[in-house]
């Protein structure tokens, strides 16, 4: 694991530069993330207030099983989605931060992309 | 735009692609419904996302769209000031259609208050203003959040709600008292 924080400055000034999508994975209560700890904890409340607003909101209506979200912000996109490939005993929430919008099948299609690509790093 | 062709777009809206269900909210109160919830639930439903709407709000947080996938659906919220429009729609892939025709809506509705204002008599710069407030206004006049009659439109998944669908429109969408 990289401990190096000017590399996570770095990852997070080139992320923001390019408008680019910083990523981050949570599971039993904590999160992760490669652009350092303010980004990281500025994503695990985005995650906390939106996943209580898709169970708040889906419960009225009957509908459960949340399986991701994208929230839009002025012009800043935050989501998540259930990593499909995580058990259903320990599930793992892939998330990320982007400073644009952008439109909500082009974000879940770019977190499962993430999910899958990370899949394949921890098998080689 | 008048009342009535604000309603007609709802309709069309509802009867689109995988749509489910529509709510049209000003704070917690419905403005329109056509779901297959019952009335008591819609209810419910506006509370919740105006709490959550006057988090966002307390928070400082410009929140303005949500789309969530369940199980059993989705669901897009496009917020607007004190007016939300929900679309509930089975395929996740029309959840960006679903929030600009949410946002166009949304877009018209408010051209309409502040046309119906300049029609009343107003200068169109008080009719631009009094819009613009009636939007940001927070709580106060207009957020009844009482029970009492459900505004024309209201589906309760009953006869009488479908009859209602059935007949001709003649009851409109209320646009802010002047």
């Amino acid at each position: 694991m990289d401990t190096n924080p000017d590399n996570w400055r770095e990852r997070l000034q080139d992320a923001m530069a390019r408008r680019q999508p910083r990523y981050f994975r949570a599971s039993h209560g904590s999160a992760k993330g490669k652009t350092g700890s303010e980004d990281t904890r500025k994503f695990a409340e985005n995650l906390m207030v939106l996943q209580e607003c898709a169970v708040l909101l889906g419960e009225k209506l009957g509908m459960n099983a949340v399986s991701w979200a994208v929230s839009c912000e002025g012009e800043e996109t935050a989501a998540f989605c259930f990593d499909p490939a995580s058990s259903a005993q320990e599930p793992e929430v892939v998330g990320a931060l982007v400073n644009r919008r952008v439109p909500v099948s082009e974000m879940v299609a770019m977190l499962r992309a993430n999910a899958e690509g990370d899949k394949e790093g921890s098998r080689s | 735009m008048s009342p009535a062709l604000l309603e007609a777009s709802l309709d069309a809206l509802r009867h689109t692609g995988s749509v489910t269900g529509l709510f049209f909210l000003r704070a917690n109160e419905i403005l329109y419904a056509d779901t297959p919830h019952s009335l008591e639930t819609a209810r419910e439903f506006a509370v919740v996302l105006d709490d959550i709407a006057n988090y966002f709000k307390k928070e400082n947080r410009p929140t303005d769209q949500a789309a969530f996938g369940y199980d059993g659906g989705n669901l897009v919220v496009v917020l607007d000031g004190r007016f939300r429009l929900v679309v509930l729609h089975g395929s996740p892939e029309e959840a960006d259609a679903a929030a600009r025709a949410a946002r166009a809506f949304l877009k018209d509705y408010q051209m309409a208050v502040f046309a119906e204002r300049f029609r009343r008599g107003g200068t169109a710069k008080e009719a631009w203003e009094e819009m613009r407030s009636v939007a940001a206004r927070r709580g106060g006049e207009g957020a009844s959040g009482e029970a009492g009659e459900a505004p024309a439109g209201v589906e309760a998944g009953d006869a009488e709600g479908r009859a209602r669908r059935d007949r001709p429109r003649t009851e409109a969408i209320p646009l802010p008292p002047s």
